[in-house]
């Protein structure tokens, strides 16, 4: 997919491309509004990741111009600004999603995904891994077409997984991702120890490769190499 | 009390003592002038009497007495006595009062007693009527300058009273400007100017604070994002060995726990700005059962048993701000827990109480709601939960108390 990131940080920017660029996503890369207008000019994206704070203008405007120029285009505001006047206008004006700084790269790859089904194929495609296959429809998972239950925590868990896979997803990430804002409790990570070794049995009772690898004191991987 | 009842109150109590005084004046003055005249009178009518007498003249409508020889003087001579007496009146049945003179007078070697007497009623009654008129325009006057003083104050007064509601109305948040009615009155009118004065000062002020907010947030977001970023990158990379991995991890570890003290503050001093002022209707039942089930693992983890008792209603605010009430207010009730502890939830007649088990509080009550004042020595409890309760209730105008009782800590908030 193609991915047109607006981000006057140079380093964020280079880091978040290079996150994304290894997920199979092509990533063009712009620190201000003029570049970002001439690319939408010239090219079409799927995704534009867009900062709110430009040296040269207020991102909040060139999602007008996105929206007029390129419907069709999935927008995600990335902000330091989490005031909630922002996050209501972004979403009016036509926003797909908000995230706020800082994030992690998983989340936002994670948020990315989950954009590119719901605009790309109205959320009718499915995601596979291997024997696993996940329909984020119906929030179903099904394994050499054995359908498996899950708890919803579970699921969520495999998504992210799924969609961040060979990657380090640290366990702040994933209590991050699990219980929102309200992470703060989940700080001893026992919770998520207990969702992983049930996902792991049920996954593994139903006859699919336990792909998790634990990396020791932060977090996991899943990976099938 | 309002300022023209205070004068008004203070004006006519004085106008009254000085009325009491001056009309009890009056009738001393009166009675003084009266009497004097009518002995005097009576004075002539004894001059008369005694001339009548001293020519032999007939005394027919006079009556008098002849005491005798002057040998047999019952009193010095030309002696003269006024005084105030009751006569019994036959015809009318009455007593009535009297100045009267009693005159001893020697006449060709004769003493006489002349007693001469005037009516009292008739004066009385002249006074009365002299204190009951100037009573009527005294009131009349008095009234009539109370009316027209509350009247002149009405009109007065008026820019003032509607300014204030004005300055009672005014909200920071709104951004426009105050707009007061101007008055004729220069220290009204320096009032006013006054107000806009501060009003202009305070909501720049109050700009430059939400704009250092929206700064410091973003100045102090964006690095950590790129902290965090760099390091989620960095533990990619395969040819890290375990120790290495371990000390970015505490980087890490660190980063977060610095970018979630700064949403708090940064969320604190959102709250304290009014900045959420979008509110809706909110069913507080439904919203504290998704908060149960998103803390079902924590609730689990330490058995706790939890006990709720809420009713289907709903209060009207800021839909974000009570979600991290409610997460708040949960979250210390399971921190500050024993194991096997448990949490009591009622809602009920606008009062919403969480009630736990767990230790006595170690420090003051009166600090719990305070910024950093950590209770547990729970590492990663940043300390501000309940500065954000307390903050998020003074921000809706609700009551919230915190006691200990029955080994129960209880939190309550009157909506």
């Amino acid at each position: 997919m193609k991915i047109l990131i607006v981000e006057d940080e140079i380093e964020l920017l280079n880091t978040i491309a290079n996150y994304l660029e290894n997920g199979d996503h092509i990533c063009e890369k712009v620190t201000t509004l003029f570049d970002a207008e001439d690319k939408l000019l010239s090219f079409s994206y799927d995704i534009i990741l867009l900062d709110i704070n430009l040296p040269d203008g207020n991102g909040i405007d060139f999602l007008k111009t996105i929206k007029e120029t390129s419907p069709e285009t999935g927008v995600l505001i990335v902000s330091a600004r989490n005031s909630l006047d922002d996050k209501l206008k972004g979403l009016d004006l036509g926003a797909d999603d908000y995230i706020t700084k800082p994030f992690h790269l998983a989340e936002l790859n994670s948020r990315i995904n989950s954009l590119i089904r719901r605009k790309k194929y109205e959320g009718n495609n499915t995601i596979k891994f291997n024997e696993i296959e996940i329909n984020p429809d119906s929030k179903t998972v099904t394994i050499n077409n054995n359908p498996i239950s899950l708890t919803k925590k579970e699921y969520n868990l495999l998504l992210y997984f799924i969609t961040n896979a060979n990657k380090v997803i640290t366990k702040e990430s994933i209590a991050e991702h699990l219980w929102g804002d309200d992470m703060e409790m989940a700080s001893n990570f026992d919770f998520i120890y207990t969702h992983m070794v049930n996902l792991r049995k049920k996954i593994k009772k139903s006859g699919g490769a336990d792909y998790f690898q634990t990396m020791y004191g932060l977090g996991y991987k899943f990976t099938d190499s | 009390m309002k300022l023209i009842q205070k004068t008004s109150r203070t004006y006519l109590l004085l106008s009254g003592i000085a009325f009491l005084i001056s009309a009890l004046m009056l009738y001393l003055v009166l009675t003084k002038a009266i009497s004097s005249w009518l002995d005097k009178k009576l004075l002539y009518s004894k001059t008369e009497v005694v001339g009548k007498l001293k020519f032999h003249y007939p005394l027919t409508t006079l009556k008098y007495e002849d005491l005798g020889k002057t040998k047999d003087l019952i009193s010095p001579k030309d002696t003269l006595i006024f005084k105030d007496t009751a006569v019994y009146i036959a015809s009318a049945k009455e007593f009535d009062t009297f100045r009267q003179l009693t005159a001893y007078e020697t006449i060709r070697d004769r003493q006489y007693k002349i007693v001469a007497r005037n009516s009292l009623v008739d004066n009385q009654d002249f006074i009365s009527a002299i204190i009951i008129y100037i009573i009527v325009i005294l009131s009349l006057l008095l009234i009539g300058l109370w009316i027209l003083n509350t009247q002149i104050a009405k009109s007065i007064w008026y820019p003032f009273y509607t300014n204030l509601e004005i300055l009672k109305k005014f909200s920071i948040q709104n951004q426009i400007n105050i707009e007061l009615v101007s008055s004729e009155i220069t220290e009204f009118e320096e009032l006013n100017n006054s107000i806009k004065n501060l009003t202009g000062r305070v909501q720049s002020d109050f700009n430059n604070l939400k704009e250092f907010t929206e700064n410091a947030s973003h100045e102090m977001q964006t690095p950590l994002a790129i902290m965090q970023s760099k390091i989620e990158n960095l533990l990619q990379s395969s040819n890290l060995d375990q120790k290495q991995t371990l000390e970015l991890h505490s980087i890490y570890q660190a980063g977060n726990r610095l970018s979630k003290l700064n949403k708090a503050l940064i969320l604190l001093a959102k709250v304290e700005n009014q900045q959420f002022n979008i509110k809706e209707v909110i069913d507080l039942k439904n919203l504290i059962e998704n908060k149960l089930e998103i803390y079902e693992d924590f609730i689990e983890s330490k058995n706790i048993t939890i006990n709720k008792s809420l009713i289907k209603d709903t209060i009207l605010s800021n839909i974000s701000l009570v979600n991290i009430l409610i997460s708040n207010l949960l979250s210390n009730a399971i921190k500050h827990n024993f194991s096997n502890g448990i949490i009591n939830i009622t809602y009920a007649d606008n009062q919403l109480i969480f009630s736990n088990t767990g230790s006595p509080l170690k420090q003051d009550p009166n600090n719990l709601f305070n910024r950093f004042k950590k209770e547990s020595t729970y590492k990663d409890s940043i300390g501000l939960g309940l500065a954000i309760v307390k903050k998020i209730c003074d921000a809706n105008n609700w009551e919230v108390r915190y006691i200990y009782q029955n080994q129960l800590h209880i939190i309550s908030i009157l909506f």
